[in-house]
């Protein structure tokens, strides 16, 4: 399987694991004593942050052993660029236009409603904020994907 | 709608889709879709495919309200 087409699967799981490292973090304290600063971590944040940086660690493996596979299609897992995006031949620069145009559409009403959305005189907590980014970022890969997928056969 | 008959000259010229696809500098994919009409290739490709079939561009492609 070409890594290139899970990318954005492979960004959605990374989300759902912000989501908890989100979730834990926010519920972590940092406290003064004696001139020391106590930081406790809810335990959900450490095992998401373990659970993030063995996944980010596999990513980056598979990314590698497909570099190896096809030297003239390689992968840069940290690049500008999202790695996504495929632009092997003119139908797939036409694929990544359609999928990005759709997820631009996507953004442009997602973000303006969300900003509605935190004017409402509710008690959004820090976490809640976290969770509507990452869900949009969610939403915003299986745009792409689905998108890109009516292009493979 | 473009129409076109990459898949029959491909038969005739005993060319996979993945030879006309490397001959022309695409994938395999690119190949199928455009024989299935559901990808429309740039004038360069086009030019291109005609190129390696060995037939004049509108022997190739038309659009569906042309005659032929």
């Amino acid at each position: 399987m070409n890594i290139r087409t899970i990318y954005p699967i492979l960004n959605i799981l990374s989300c759902v694991i912000l989501i908890f490292l989100g979730w834990g973090f926010t519920r972590s304290s940092a406290t003064i004593k004696e001139n020391f600063l106590e930081y406790s971590i809810h335990p959900v944040g450490i095992i998401a942050w373990f659970v993030l940086v063995i996944f980010v660690l596999t990513v980056v493996f598979f990314a590698n052993k497909h570099n190896k596979k096809y030297p003239d299609k390689k992968i840069k897992v940290f690049t500008i660029n999202p790695p996504e995006y495929n632009e092997e031949d003119e139908m797939y620069q036409y694929a990544t236009m359609k999928a990005t145009k759709k997820v631009y559409t996507f953004l442009t009403w997602a973000l303006p409603m969300i900003l509605a959305l935190l004017l409402l005189p509710l008690p959004f907590s820090k976490f809640s904020i976290f969770f509507i980014i990452a869900c949009i970022i969610i939403i915003q890969n299986f745009i792409f994907f689905f998108e890109m997928n009516k292009f493979k056969e | 709608m473009l129409k076109n008959r990459v898949k029959e000259l491909r038969a005739r010229n005993n060319f996979t889709q993945s030879d006309l696809g490397k001959l022309v500098g695409v994938t395999r994919q690119t190949i199928a879709f455009i024989e299935k009409g559901e990808f429309s290739p740039s004038i360069t490709l086009a030019l291109k495919l005609s190129k390696e079939l060995k037939e004049p561009l509108e022997q190739i492609f038309w659009l569906e309200e042309d005659i032929k």
